[in-house]
C-alpha cells in the first residue's frame, strides 16, 4: 500500500511537471502495472537488488513524451527485464507468477515503447565515427600507395614483431560492442594527434616519388620544378576527393593550393607538395567520417559517397577506392545489382582481410597472439604466429568460400600449421583440396611455403587447408589459439573456457561479479590436504552465491578437458589422473566427447550461435553496441540467413542491406 | 632462452620530422661533471614517486616480527632492501578503511591512490600523484609520468591504472619504455623539432577552422576532442618551451639510445631507469608505476616462473604455489631497492636525489588469496627535504585510515590539503620517532620449560623461514635469540589455524623428531 501511495505521489509531482504526462502514464500503463505489482518490492530505491532500481527506470521512461526515444541506457537495462520476464526467471521461484495476459501485455508494451517508436523501426541516434588506428594505417597505405607496416609476406620469423608504427599508437580499449571501432568509446578516447602526426609523416618519408609512382598517385606524370596553379589545384583536388572520401569542397582546395603555395616559398616543390598531403592527413575530416545531417528523429538514407565510406570501412576496413567513390557519385550505389556488385567487387580484393584481421580477431579475441612470445608449458617459446594464422585462414576462407558459418563450432575441414601438427596428432588430419572458392585468395602471396621461396632457410610456413579425421578437431573451439588464449602458460582453466565459450559464441556475457565471498570457507571445508583441481572448483561451486553462474560455466570448461593449454590431446593430467571431459551444458543435456559437445551446442543453441554471430558482425560493421531498436533488423537477418543455409556472404549483404546500414538519424 | 633485445628504430621514427638522434655514453657512466639539476634546496619534497605492485603478498613473509621501531631486522621479502635499510620507512596497521569490502582486489589501485572507494557516480576520483603534479607539474616539460609494465586488460581498463585527473578519468599509462624514452628525451626537447611541429599545428587548425559549422550537434561533442587534441599538443610543446634549460640539454647530450631486453624484467628496469633519468634531468618530478596489476596475467619466466601473477597470489587453493609467488614478490621490493639505490646515486646540491623525493611502494591488498584491505603492505622511501626519518619500522597501535598517509604526502610536496579521500587528519609518526609501544616485547620468558627429550615446551614468537622458498618450516623465537625449528604436517596447521599466530608470542607444547639431522618439532597443540 505505502508504494502505491509513493507512486501516486510521484504522478502528481510529474503532472506539475510536465503538462503531457497524462499520455505517458496510459501508455505506459502496462510496465507499471507489471512491474509494481511484480518487481518494486525488491527492485526500488538506492539498496535495490543488484543494483537494479526499476522504479527510476519507470520515472525515467515515463518522464520523455510517448514519442521520445528512450536513452540506451535506459533501453538496455529494460531489454534486461524484458529478458528475465520472457525466460521466466523473474519474478524467483516463490513469488507470485506473473500471469500470462499481464506478461503478453508488457512484452506488446516493450516491442511497441522500446524497440519500436511511434509503430515504426528506429534505429537511434547514429554516432559519429572515428577511424581506428588500423583504418587509420590503411587509409594511409591506400592513399600514398606505401606500406607503414611489416609485410608478412617478406618476414621470415615465426614470431612477428609489431612494427614501430603499431607500437607508437596508444592502446585502443574496445567498447560495448567488443570491437575497438566502437564510436562510442572511441569518444572517450583522446585522438592521439601527436603520434598521428608521426605516423603521416613517416608514411610521406616512404612515398615512392618516381615518375610512374607519382602518376598513379596523383595523376601526373612529371614532377616540375615549379607547378602552375591549375596543375596544384588538380593534384589537391583529386587527393583530397579520395582523402576526405567525396566530402571536400572548393574551400578545401583553396585551402591546400594556398598550404602549397606558401610552403613552396621557401622549399623545392616535393617538400612543398608533402606539407600539403600532411595537412590534408592531418584534418578532421580524414579522421571523422562525417555525414550531412537532415535533423531528423527518424531514419533517413545517407548518401551515396556516405554509404560508399560505410561499405568500405565495412569491408576493408580502409577508405574506399576510387571506383567506389565514382559509383557513388553516379547516384547508383543504392540500386541493389550496383550495390551488389560493388560488395562482391570489395570482397575480392585483399583488404577484405580486414574481416578476419579484425573481425574476427577481436570477437574471438586472438589479435594479440600474433605479436605475443609466452613459453608454452614445456618452457619453449610458442609459435603464436601459427596459432594466429590458423584462426586467419579458417576465417578467410569462411569469407572466400562462402561458407556456413556453422564451421565455426564444428567443421570437417581445418587450417593446420606445420608447427601444431604434433601438438594435435598428425592422424588426425589428411591434406585436403581446395574450396570451390567464390572469391579470389588474397592469401595467396603468403601461401608459399619455405621449398618454394628458394634461398631462404628456417622460412615460416604458413597453414594449409586438411581434412579433420577422428573426433577432436574442426571448427575453431578447440583450435590451439582459442585453447591457449583461455589457458594459463602450464594448466588449462575449465572457468575460463566455459566464460569464453558462452560469450563468444552463445552470446551470453557473464558479468564479472560485483561482490565474490571469500573462497576460505569452501577451502576449509576440503576434505583432503591436497585437493585435485575438481575438488577445488567442486567446493567452489557449491557456494549458493557461486553457482547461480557456475553452474553454466564449469561444465562447459571440463568438457575441454582434453585439451591441454596448448591444445594438445591428452587423457591424463601431469599428476597422471585421469581426464573426465563429461558434462552437461546449461538446460541438462550431457556430452563425453569434444565433438559431441559441439554437436549439442549446434543442436540445443544453433539460434543463439547464428544470432550471436549476425549480432557481432552487425555491431562491428555499424561501430556500435546493438540496442533493443535493432532486433527487428537482427530477426529478418537472422530469418534470410536460415533460408540460405547459413552462408556467411548472405549476413554481409543482409547488413549491407539492412536500414541500420544504410541509414542515419539523429537525435530527436 | 637466448636474450631479444629490441632496439626502437628511433632514427627511422624522427627520420620523418627532421631530428636527429644522438649517440653517447649509457646511463649507468654519465658524468657526474655536469653541473646539478636546477632543483636547489628546498622546503618541501621535490619528487614523488609511486610504485604499485597489484595482488597482495604472503603476509608473513612480509611483516617485520619483533624488533624495536629503529632497531629490527628486515622480514623476508624486505631482505632485497637492506643496502637502503636506512632509506626506508616500513608503515604497518595502515588499513583501506573499507575492509570488510572484498570486491577491494579489482578497485584496489584507485583506492590505493585516492583514498575513496568508486562509487555508481564515480568511478574514481583525482589521485595523489596528480594532486601534486597539477601543482608542480608546470615546472617541467612533462608534467607528469604515468607507467604501466602490465598488459592491458581490456575487459576491466580501470585495473591498470594508477593515475586520475581532478574529475577522477584514468589517465592511460606508457607500456613500451623505447617510446617513453623518446618522448621525454628525444623529438620534443628538440627546438627546431617543436617550431616545425607548431608551424605544421598551426596550418592544419587554421584549415580546419570551418567543420564545427556543418556538423550536427552530436557530432560537434565528438569532433571537439579533435581540438582538445590539438591543445593538448600545443600546451605540451609550450611546456617545453617553457622549462627548456641548457642544463637539462646538457643531461640530454648523454644519453644514449638504449637496448632494452624483450622480457618483463628488462622492460620495468628499463622503466625504473626512466624515472630515475627523468627525475635527474627535471624533465618531470611526479611518476607512477604499474609493476602488476591486480589481476596480472603476467608471467616470470625470466625468473624460472611460468605461471600467472595472479595464480600465484591466490597461493592457498593453488597449494604449492606459495614459493613462486614470495618469489616474484621479493623481486619487485628488489626493484624498488634498485631504484632507491639509483636515485640515491645521483648527488643533488649537499645531498641526493633520493633525500630530496619520496618513494611510495605499496599494495593495494595485503592477503593475496583473501584480498583483505588491512595492514597493507606500505613502504615510503627516502628523506622528502628532511621531512621524513627514514631507517624506522612504524606500528601503527590501531589500525589507521591509509588515506591520511596520502594526505600527508601531499602536505609533504607542497600541496597541503584538508582532506584526500577519506582520510581523516594527516599522519603522526613520519617526520619524527613515534614512540608507539611494540606488540610484541621480549620480556625474557621466551624460554624452553621443559624438554625431556620426548616432547617439549615452550614459549617465543613464532615466525615464519626466512628462505622464500621453504613454506613449511615455522619457528619459534626464543629470549636467547635461538629459534626452535617447526616442521608439522599441513593439516595441522589447517586445523589449529596455526599460520595467523605468525607474529606473535605463543606457548606450544610440541613433540620433538628428526629432520636432516637436526632436531626439530614435528607434532604440536598450543598451551
Amino acid at each position: 500500500m505505502k508504494r502505491f501511495w509513493v507512486l501516486v505521489i510521484l504522478f502528481v509531482g510529474w503532472l506539475h511537471l510536465h503538462g503531457s504526462m497524462a499520455l505517458a502514464i496510459d501508455s505506459d500503463h502496462a510496465a507499471h502495472a507489471l512491474i509494481s505489482q511484480h518487481c518494486l518490492d525488491c527492485h526500488q530505491g538506492d539498496d535495490a537488488e543488484s543494483g537494479i532500481d526499476l522504479e527510476g527506470l519507470l520515472k525515467s521512461t515515463a518522464s520523455l513524451p510517448p514519442a521520445a526515444l528512450v536513452s540506451d541506457d535506459v533501453s538496455a537495462t529494460w531489454a534486461k527485464v524484458e529478458k528475465v520476464i520472457k525466460q521466466g526467471r523473474m519474478p524467483p521461484s516463490g513469488e507470485d507468477p506473473i500471469n500470462q495476459n499481464a506478461r503478453q501485455n508488457f512484452l506488446n508494451w516493450f516491442h511497441e515503447r522500446i524497440v519500436l517508436k511511434n509503430g515504426e523501426t528506429q534505429i537511434g541516434p547514429t554516432p559519429l565515427r572515428r577511424l581506428t588506428h588500423y583504418e587509420f594505417l590503411n587509409s594511409l597505405e591506400d592513399l600514398l600507395g606505401v606500406t607503414v607496416r611489416p609485410d608478412y609476406n617478406f618476414l621470415s620469423s615465426v614470431n612477428v614483431e609489431r612494427g614501430f608504427v603499431e607500437k607508437l599508437l596508444p592502446v585502443e580499449v574496445p567498447g560495448k560492442s567488443g570491437f575497438v571501432n566502437d564510436a562510442n568509446a572511441m569518444a572517450e578516447q583522446p585522438l592521439p594527434l601527436l603520434e598521428y602526426m608521426k605516423c603521416v609523416d613517416f608514411a610521406l618519408s616512404k612515398m615512392n616519388t618516381s615518375e610512374s609512382a607519382l602518376e598513379k598517385q596523383f595523376g601526373f606524370r612529371k614532377l616540375p620544378d615549379e607547378l602552375n596553379e591549375p596543375q596544384i589545384r588538380f593534384i589537391a583536388e583529386e587527393f583530397l576527393h579520395r582523402a576526405l572520401r567525396g566530402k571536400n569542397t572548393d574551400q578545401h582546395t583553396a585551402r591546400a593550393v594556398a598550404t602549397f603555395q606558401s610552403e613552396s616559398r621557401n622549399n623545392a616543390t616535393l617538400p612543398a607538395l608533402k606539407s600539403m598531403l600532411r595537412t590534408i592527413l592531418l584534418s578532421p575530416e580524414f579522421f571523422y567520417r562525417l555525414e550531412t545531417t537532415q535533423s531528423q528523429a527518424s531514419p533517413y538514407q545517407v548518401s551515396d559517397v556516405e554509404l560508399a565510406t560505410r561499405l568500405s570501412f565495412f569491408l576493408h576496413g580502409s577508405t574506399p577506392d576510387q571506383e567506389l567513390l565514382a559509383i557513388a557519385e553516379t547516384g547508383t550505389l543504392k540500386q541493389p545489382d550496383v550495390l551488389e556488385k560493388q560488395v562482391t567487387r570489395l570482397l575480392n580484393q585483399p583488404r577484405r582481410i580486414s574481416l578476419s584481421e579484425r573481425f574476427a580477431a577481436q570477437w574471438l579475441g586472438f589479435e594479440d597472439l600474433i605479436s605475443d612470445t609466452d613459453l608454452d608449458e614445456r618452457g619453449v617459446p610458442t609459435i603464436n604466429r601459427a596459432q594466429y594464422d590458423e584462426m586467419l585462414y579458417f576465417f578467410d576462407e569462411l569469407f572466400r568460400s562462402d561458407l556456413s558459418l556453422l564451421n565455426i563450432v564444428e567443421s570437417d575441414w581445418a587450417y593446420v600449421s606445420k608447427y601444431n601438427q604434433n601438438t594435435y596428432g598428425k592422424d588426425q588430419f589428411k591434406p585436403r583440396q581446395a574450396f570451390d572458392s567464390r572469391y579470389t585468395d588474397v592469401l595467396a602471396s603468403r601461401r608459399r611455403t619455405g621449398s618454394q621461396r628458394k634461398g631462404i632457410e628456417n622460412i615460416y610456413d604458413p597453414p594449409t587447408l586438411y581434412t579433420v579425421l577422428g573426433d577432436r578437431y574442426g571448427g575453431i573451439i578447440t583450435s590451439a589459439a582459442v585453447m591457449r588464449t583461455t589457458s594459463a602458460p602450464e594448466r588449462t582453466s575449465p572457468v575460463r573456457r566455459g566464460v569464453w565459450l558462452l560469450d563468444k559464441m552463445i552470446g551470453e556475457k557473464l558479468e564479472a561479479p560485483k561482490n565474490v565471498p571469500p573462497i576460505t570457507n569452501a577451502i576449509r571445508s576440503l576434505p583432503t590436504p591436497n585437493p585435485g583441481k575438481l575438488d577445488i572448483i567442486k567446493a567452489h561451486t557449491e557456494m549458493e552465491s557461486c553457482q547461480i553462474c557456475h553452474k553454466d560455466i564449469d561444465p562447459i570448461g571440463f568438457g575441454l578437458e582434453n585439451f591441454g593449454p596448448s591444445g594438445r590431446w591428452r587423457t591424463t593430467y601431469r599428476d597422471k589422473s585421469a581426464v573426465l571431459s563429461e558434462g552437461v551444458l546449461p538446460g541438462g543435456t550431457t556430452f563425453s566427447s569434444p565433438k559431441q559437445l559441439k554437436q549439442q551446442l549446434l543442436e540445443t543453441y544453433r539460434e543463439n550461435i547464428v544470432r550471436n554471430f549476425i549480432q557481432r558482425l552487425l555491431a562491428y560493421a555499424i561501430g556500435r553496441s546493438l540496442q533493443p531498436h535493432d532486433r527487428v533488423t537482427v530477426d529478418q537477418i537472422y530469418q534470410r540467413v536460415i533460408d540460405a543455409d547459413f552462408r556467411s556472404g548472405v549476413v554481409i549483404r543482409e547488413i549491407v542491406r539492412s536500414q541500420q546500414f544504410l541509414c542515419r538519424q539523429d537525435n530527436g | 632462452m637466448p636474450k631479444q633485445p629490441y632496439l626502437i628504430p628511433r632514427r627511422q621514427l624522427l627520420r620523418g620530422i627532421g631530428s636527429t638522434a644522438i649517440g653517447l655514453p649509457l646511463l649507468e657512466i654519465m658524468s657526474p661533471a655536469v653541473a646539478p639539476a636546477a632543483i636547489r634546496d628546498n622546503e618541501s619534497a621535490t619528487r614523488l614517486c609511486v610504485l604499485y605492485k597489484g595482488c597482495g603478498v604472503y603476509p608473513h613473509a612480509w611483516d617485520i616480527a619483533g624488533g624495536t621501531e629503529s632497531e629490527f631486522e628486515l622480514s623476508s621479502l624486505l631482505k632485497p632492501l637492506s643496502n637502503v635499510k636506512d632509506d626506508i620507512l616500513v608503515l604497518r596497521n595502515l588499513d583501506h578503511i573499507f575492509g570488510k569490502n572484498n570486491g577491494g582486489h579489482l578497485v584496489a589501485p584507485s583506492l590505493s591512490m585516492t583514498g575513496a572507494l568508486p562509487d555508481k557516480r564515480h568511478k574514481s576520483y583525482h589521485s595523489i600523484d596528480q594532486i601534486v603534479a597539477d601543482k608542480i607539474g608546470n615546472k617541467t616539460p612533462v608534467k607528469s609520468l604515468q607507467l604501466t609494465a602490465d598488459s592491458l586488460w581490456k575487459q576491466h581498463p580501470w585495473i591498470n591504472y594508477l593515475s586520475h585527473d581532478a574529475e577522477g578519468n584514468p589517465i592511460p599509462p606508457d607500456r613500451d619504455p623505447g617510446l617513453v624514452f623518446d618522448k621525454l628525451f628525444r623529438g620534443m626537447n628538440n627546438r627546431r623539432h617543436r617550431e616545425q611541429t607548431k608551424s605544421v599545428l598551426d596550418v592544419v587548425k587554421e584549415s580546419s577552422a570551418g567543420v564545427m559549422r556543418k556538423a550536427s550537434g552530436s557530432d560537434r561533442a565528438v569532433l571537439a576532442q579533435y581540438f582538445e587534441a590539438i591543445r593538448d599538443v600545443e600546451k605540451q610543446l609550450n611546456s617545453f618551451d617553457d622549462a627548456a634549460e641548457p642544463a637539462r640539454d646538457q643531461k640530454l647530450a648523454l644519453l644514449d639510445d638504449f637496448a632494452i631486453e624483450a622480457n618483463l624484467g628488462g622492460k620495468v628496469k628499463a622503466m625504473l631507469d626512466l624515472i630515475a633519468l627523468s627525475f635527474w634531468t627535471d624533465t618531470t618530478r611526479v611518476a607512477t608505476m604499474m609493476m602488476a596489476n591486480t589481476n596480472s596475467r603476467c608471467t616470470y619466466s625470466f625468473l624460472g616462473l611460468n605461471e600467472e601473477m595472479h595464480f600465484m597470489s591466490h597461493y592457498v587453493r593453488n597449494r604449492g604455489i606459495l614459493p613462486s609467488f614470495n618469489t616474484v614478490n621479493q623481486w619487485h621490493t628488489a626493484q624498488f631497492a634498485y631504484l632507491l639505490e639509483k636515485m640515491k646515486s645521483y648527488q643533488e646540491g649537499n645531498s641526493n636525489m633520493l633525500d630530496q623525493s619520496i618513494v611510495l611502494f605499496m599494495s593495494g591488498i595485503k592477503h593475496g588469496d583473501y584480498h583483505t584491505l588491512t595492514d597493507i603492505p606500505v613502504i615510503l622511501a627516502g628523506k622528502g627535504a628532511g621531512q621524513i626519518d627514514t631507517g624506522r619500522h612504524v606500528r601503527y597501535p590501531e589500525p589507521t585510515p591509509f588515506p591520511n598517509l596520502l594526505l600527508s604526502i601531499a602536505e609533504m610536496m607542497g600541496v597541503p590539503k584538508d582532506k584526500i579521500g577519506e582520510s581523516t587528519g594527516p599522519l603522526e609518526g613520519i617526520s619524527e620517532p613515534a614512540g608507539y609501544p611494540m606488540s610484541v616485547v621480549d620480556d625474557g620468558s621466551w624460554k624452553i620449560t621443559s624438554d625431556d627429550g620426548q616432547s617439549v615446551l615452550a614459549k617465543g614468537l613464532l615466525l615464519v623461514s626466512d628462505d622464500i622458498q621453504d613454506t613449511n618450516a615455522y619457528y619459534l623465537q626464543l629470549s636467547n635469540q635461538t629459534k626452535l625449528e617447526i616442521r608439522v604436517p599441513f593439516m595441522v596447521v589447517h586445523t589449529l589455524v596455526f599460520d595467523a599466530n605468525v607474529g606473535r608470542v605463543v606457548s606450544i607444547k610440541g613433540k620433538w623428531g628428526m629432520k636432516d639431522g637436526r632436531q626439530v618439532i614435528t607434532g604440536i597443540a598450543y598451551q
